[in-house]
Parts: structure tokens; sequence; C-alpha cells
């Protein structure tokens, strides 16, 4: 594709939300537009309900196994990776969102990495762990606090911010797990269309635990589940959202500054997502 | 040990402990904030001075309210450290 046509081609941000009010007669648009919305409220209620069953019964029967802690957290990851996997296929199956990823492994060799990505949408944690195995994200102690959803964060083995965020995330990565780290802390603005500041501990845990960082790209098109836009307020289309690395930076690449390596991975990222400048 | 020896013992602490080598340890003011303006320190510089802190006076540094208002300016480390050694010598 050339230059021009790529500028021409609308950003997946800039997508319109209802393309179908446009064609389809109102009664059954609206019908349509009540359809997804409660299609969606269901997936909510499902996610949350089984959230609580899974986290308090399930893994609970679970840990009853024995085995050492590993073993425990491996079980109840291979659990939660397929709940994952069924609450996407039924997304998908609705027509609401579906996730992909142009390769099969996130890892450029055998050994744990530490993966960074952006945040557009709610679902980008349970899609990328949903795909891929031995993945375990840095979640907000909101998360891992939460009476619904903690015990499922803490069995797999996601770890909270707090103090010992960096010392918790070196073990995970001995382990043999990935570690999700969302830079921005928190969905990236406007849809995926803008980055927010990054902060350094994903980078700084790369450097200490001298282990690659795979940069994941992601991109959500139509916009759905990201910040700002009302959960209900999902598109007509089917929202697509495309996990994709695009560069690997090893050990031996990383400087011991953190700060530096944060910066210009910020500056890399608004490259690779055609963001110039800073945020308005 | 006076207030204002802890506060310059502090300020040495902070930038030793976070390697800030452009920062003069005189030029941390007693009040000013460290962390987002001021200082602009962020959450792994956090994490090291709390490290820091609790090793060199051996104090315990949990996650909590009293340990995140501890953290808004060298006066509030100073007093948050002479209170929990209060505290611990009892």
């Amino acid at each position: 594709m050339t230059a021009a046509a790529e500028r021409a081609r609308p950003r997946p941000e800039q997508l319109p939300l209802y393309p179908a009010k446009a064609w389809l007669p109102a009664p059954i648009y609206w019908l349509y537009r009540a359809w997804r919305t409660l299609a969606t409220g269901l997936c909510f209620a499902g996610f949350w309900g089984g959230a609580v069953v899974f986290g308090w019964l399930w893994l609970r029967i679970l840990a009853l196994w024995p085995g050492t802690r590993v073993e425990k957290m491996r079980r109840c990851q291979r659990s939660m990776r397929r709940g994952f996997r069924l609450f996407h296929f039924v997304m998908r199956v609705l027509r609401l969102y579906r996730r992909v990823s142009p390769v099969a492994s996130l890892r450029p060799g055998r050994t744990p990495v530490v993966l960074v990505a952006n945040h557009p949408t709610l679902c980008d944690v349970t899609s990328i762990a949903s795909l891929f195995p031995d993945v375990v994200a840095v979640a907000r102690p909101s998360f891992a606090k939460n009476p619904l959803l903690g015990q499922l964060v803490r069995r797999c083995g996601f770890v909270p911010l707090g103090m010992h965020v960096l010392k918790e995330c070196e073990e995970r990565l001995r382990l043999g797990f990935d570690v999700l780290v969302f830079p921005e802390g928190t969905r990236s603005p406007r849809g995926g269309g803008a980055l927010q500041p990054f902060h350094r501990g994903a980078f700084e845990l790369a450097a200490r635990a001298q282990v690659p960082i795979v940069l994941l790209k992601l991109t959500c098109a139509p916009p759905a589940l990201s910040k700002g836009l009302p959960i209900w307020k999902i598109s007509d289309r089917m929202a697509l959202l495309t996990i994709e690395p695009f560069a690997t930076l090893e050990p031996s690449q990383l400087s011991a500054d953190s700060r530096a390596t944060c910066r210009a991975i910020e500056q890399r990222y608004r490259e690779v997502l055609g963001y110039d400048g800073d945020l308005p | 040990m006076t207030t204002s020896n802890l506060h310059q013992e502090i300020k040495q602490l902070i930038v030793e402990s976070l390697q800030l080598e452009d920062v003069d340890p005189a030029s941390i003011t007693d009040t000013g904030a460290l962390f987002g303006a001021g200082l602009n320190l962020d959450s792994i510089d956090a994490l090291e001075l709390a490290t820091a802190i609790a090793r060199k006076y051996d104090v315990q540094v949990s996650q909590d309210q009293e340990t995140r208002d501890a953290f808004r300016s060298v006066q509030h480390l100073a007093e948050f450290i002479t209170l929990k050694r209060a505290a611990g010598a009892r």
C-alpha cells in the first residue's frame, strides 16, 4: 500500500460505531441495537458470574489436589485459559468481539519474556491469556482486592501492583511465566487512539531479571470497551482486536537506566501506532 | 539526632539510593513534593526509596495510607521515621 493510501485509510479508533444506522430501517435498527446491548450485558454478567464461580468454587477445589505452588498455579492457569476461551467464543458467536494474532507464540525463544502492550480494550488480558499459555499480568491492586475477581487474580499467579511487585514479577519469570505489563497503567485513552505516559516498571523488571522484552501492538477496530467509551456503546459491527508483536529487545540491548528505555519505547509506540507528538 | 540532621540524611539517601546524579541533595526542599511535580519521582523510585529507608532506619514500611502520606515530602518522611523509631524503641 502506498503512503498516501495508508494515510487515507481511517485509523481503527476513527471507524464509525454505528454504520448500520444509515441503511437499516429504523424499527429494525432499534431492535438490532436492543439485541446488541442485551448481548453485551449478558457477556458482562457471564464474565463476572463466571469469575465468581470459577474463583471461589472451582479454583478452591483444584487447590485441594496435591502439588507444589507452581504446579497449582499452572493448574489454575490452564483452567482459567479454558474459561477465557469460552468467554471469547461466546462473544464471537454473538458477533460482539473477536481477537486474533498473526503469531502462534509471543516468545522469540523458549525463555520467559516481559510482554509490554498498549491497552485499547477491557478484554486485552483475557484475549492474550486465552490465546497464549503461561502469561501472568500485573494487575491493579483494586483487582486483587476485588471480592469477585481477587481469588482468580491471586490463584492464577497474577501480580498485584504494590511494594513487592518487582520481586514477585521476577519470581514469575523464574518460574517460566511471561509477565504482561501495560506501561500506561490503565487503558489507553480515546479508543486506543492515543497513549498515556508510560511508567518504567516493566523496563526496570526486564533489566533486573535480564530477560527480553517483547513489544505488542494492540489495535481494536472499531473501538470497543475502551476508556471513556461506555460498555453499552458497542458498535454495530464486531470489534476485532489484533495482537501483534512488533519488536523484541534482548537484555544486552537494554540500558541499565530504565528511564531512558521507557522514554525510548514510549516514543517507539507512538511511531508504530502512528501518533505524532504528545497527547493534546 | 536533630530534625534538620535527619532531613539532610534523608535527602542524601534519596539521591544515593535513586542514583539521581544530576540532583544536589541541598537543592531538595523540606516541604517540596517528591512525586509528580517537584522532584518528579515515579512509582519505581518509591519502591527503591521505601526499601532504602526500611533498611537504613530499621522501620517497617508497609503499603498503607500512612506510608503514602509519609512519602509526600522530606519533612513528612522525617516525621514518619521518627514516629516509627520511637514506636519501635518502646
